[in-house]
């Protein structure tokens, strides 16, 4: 048997959507990808650098992403501004600390933390999707 | 004429002669006295003249001194005046100095030359029993409450060598007294005897020890201030630094020299987190104290966190502040570097709960069953645990590729580790491809003991690698190969594995084999430079 993580009335949140997912540990990125493609989301790009995820942003066609705070030794805070300033909605899913400093640039965004139900993932992807 | 009768004539003319004779005699004898009363008269005469010359002169004389007299009286009344006058302020002086003794309280004391008593205040009684019927008696008849036994010889001494004495010394009463004994000088520079003047100065002596004991304590306090290591100072609201302990020099490296007189603020340039200095002096000037944390900078331009108490003081007309500090530059930095790797725990915690979820979340949605399901899980887990171990154990700088290895083939070569050969130079793997590569290698010996090599007991699995250098990056060329196993074929296992090593190895090479012989499979991928302190990516 093969199990869906995903419940069915979720399997459709994210028909269609380009997702970027910018995380620096394979595991969870490709955790991530499973998620996002049970739920119908093309994963336009796992970026697992800095580097890499801005130049995602920047040329790739992405319709929502999401950001772990801290990859390698950097902070995707130039990524989220990058992304914030073409209006491209986006999570932080994250392991750092809640008060974490890095963070306080983002208040009113959403964050997640580090571990999250699939569910809970697709929901907040699908949120700020519809909110703009 | 008549002629009288001759007879009676004759005796009449006999008898006036005999009376005339008579007469003539008488005359003449009354002619000599007559002649010697002239000289006696006139002797007379010049004595009484004489006498009226000496009269005369005395007279004269007696006029002038009638003058002088006169004038002699006037003197007399004149010195009278001013007799009466200096009596007068004799007479006041000894009021004054009776009162003044009395006033002044000091027990005076004056003797003659054999130290026989003339005088004496009444507050001598405090200290002598003697009365005023005693004046005249030697004061060596007399007993004294003070405990001065040479009290006597001091006396005798200063008699002789005209030098004073000055002794203070306790009375049997347990009061203080200042004793002094002098020469006694008449106004003519005379020597008569001595003076002896007591003076209760019990308090004076009170306050004396007190002010010593206050003295001893100041410099005790001092020594406390002193020996402490943490500084302690005092500076002048308006103006500069007025003291500097050793531990203000130990901690900020100016020398006292160096310190007083420079104001606090050019010295140490201090700085209040989420505040301002003069903010600091605002309120102390408001509530007389401030306690918090300020950031100063020592001499050596060395940066100095510190918890400062500081109290205001009106002293003398002047603003002081005494301020304590307590150095925690140190405790500081520790309390950050916790606070980070607590920050970094939290972070690492998460992220391995995350990871485990992944693992869980593929693993469930590639099981067969629910014992599939388990076995699978069960042992990624343990392959997770293991690498994590590795990492731990070497503070996560990273893993040797080489225990990484036998790690995870473990499970399935018990009966004879030989059956895993190793190649390659000692290579640690960072943190964050450690477990990624003690997954593959899990999947790799899973697979390889399901289907492959490890499947039967005369199976092989070697793993070899190399490292190289191409285009400024550090390549790893890692070869799995199965051997002395069933011939191998696309296996059906989950992919897992397989999107393991696709994922990890970006933009680098990946190659299945199923030889003949067994399984091989080689793995290329870019390592990251190693950091200096061996930490990659993610680990601060």
């Amino acid at each position: 048997m093969t199990e869906q993580l995903v419940d069915s009335t979720r399997a459709t949140a994210l028909r269609g959507t380009r997702v970027m997912i910018v995380e620096d540990d394979v595991l969870l990125l490709m955790d991530l990808e499973a998620i996002l493609r049970e739920a119908g989301a093309e994963i336009a790009g796992g970026c697992r650098n800095v580097a890499e995820a801005l130049v995602a942003a920047r040329d790739c066609d992405i319709a929502v992403a999401i950001l772990d705070v801290r990859v390698g030794r950097e902070t995707t805070a130039p990524v989220a501004r990058q992304l914030a300033s073409r209006g491209t909605p986006f999570i932080f899913y994250t392991g750092q600390v809640e008060n974490d400093p890095q963070l306080a640039e983002w208040a009113g965004y959403t964050i997640l933390s580090k571990p999250a139900r699939a569910s809970a993932i697709v929901d907040a992807l699908a949120g700020v999707l519809h909110r703009n | 004429m008549l002629v009288p009768d001759r007879q009676s004539d004759d005796a009449t003319v006999r008898r006036l002669t005999q009376e005339l004779d008579l007469m003539q005699l008488r005359l003449r004898t009354v002619r000599e006295e007559s002649e010697s009363a002239n000289e006696e008269l006139r002797a007379a005469n010049e004595e009484l003249q004489s006498i009226n010359e000496e009269y005369r002169s005395t007279s004269e004389e007696l006029e002038t001194s009638k003058e002088e007299l006169q004038s002699i009286n006037e003197e007399l009344q004149t010195v009278n005046s001013e007799l009466k006058l200096k009596l007068e302020a004799v007479s006041r002086a000894h009021s004054d100095l009776q009162n003044l003794m009395a006033a002044t309280d000091i027990g005076t004391l004056f003797l003659d030359s054999d130290l026989r008593i003339k005088r004496y205040t009444d507050r001598i009684t405090d200290s002598f029993s003697i009365t005023l019927n005693d004046e005249g008696r030697p004061i060596t008849d007399f007993a004294h409450q003070l405990e001065y036994e040479d009290l006597v010889k001091d006396a005798q001494i200063v008699l002789a060598d005209l030098t004073p004495i000055q002794r203070e010394v306790r009375s049997r009463g347990g009061r203080w007294y200042d004793v002094r004994i002098r020469p006694y000088r008449t106004v003519e520079n005379k020597i008569d005897g001595v003076v002896l003047t007591i003076i209760d100065v019990t308090d004076w002596h009170q306050v004396n020890l007190t002010l010593q004991a206050s003295e001893q304590l100041l410099q005790q306090k001092q020594h406390l201030v002193d020996l402490s290591r943490d500084p302690i100072f005092v500076w002048d609201f308006d103006g500069g630094l007025v003291e500097w302990n050793r531990g203000s020099e130990e901690l900020y490296g100016f020398t006292r020299d160096e310190a007083l007189g420079k104001r606090k603020e050019d010295l140490l340039h201090p700085t209040v987190p989420g505040s301002s200095f003069a903010q600091l002096k605002a309120k102390l000037l408001q509530d007389g104290s401030w306690a918090g944390e300020v950031w100063q900078k020592a001499k050596d331009g060395r940066d100095v966190i510190v918890e400062t108490r500081l109290h205001l003081e009106n002293f003398n007309n002047r603003r002081l502040v005494l301020e304590s500090t307590h150095d925690v530059t140190a405790s500081r930095a520790i309390e950050r570097r916790l606070r980070l790797l607590l920050s970094e725990l939290t972070h690492r915690v998460r992220n391995t709960l995350a990871v485990i979820q992944a693992i869980a979340r593929h693993t469930l949605r590639n099981s067969q069953s629910k014992e599939d399901f388990v076995a699978r899980f069960e042992g990624r887990l343990a392959a997770l645990a293991s690498a994590h171990t590795l990492l731990v154990g070497s503070d996560w700088k990273g893993a040797d590729l080489a225990e990484l290895a036998r790690q995870q083939l473990a499970p399935y070569i018990t009966d004879n580790p030989d059956r895993l050969r190793l190649q390659g130079e000692p290579i640690l793997l960072p943190a964050d491809l450690a477990t990624p590569f003690g997954l593959i290698l899990h999947e790799l010996a899973t697979n390889a003991a399901k289907y492959g090599s490890l499947s039967v007991l005369s199976g092989t699995v070697s793993v070899s690698w190399t490292t190289s250098r191409r285009n400024n990056e550090r390549l790893f060329k890692l070869v799995w190969m199965e051997g002395g196993g069933p011939r191998p074929s696309k296996s059906k296992a989950d992919g897992f594995g397989n999107t393991l090593i696709n994922s990890v190895i970006t933009g680098a090479h990946v190659e299945r084999e199923f030889r003949p012989a067994g399984f091989v499979c080689t793995l290329e991928i870019a390592l990251p430079e190693v950091a200096d302190d061996g930490a990659v990516g993610g680990l601060h």
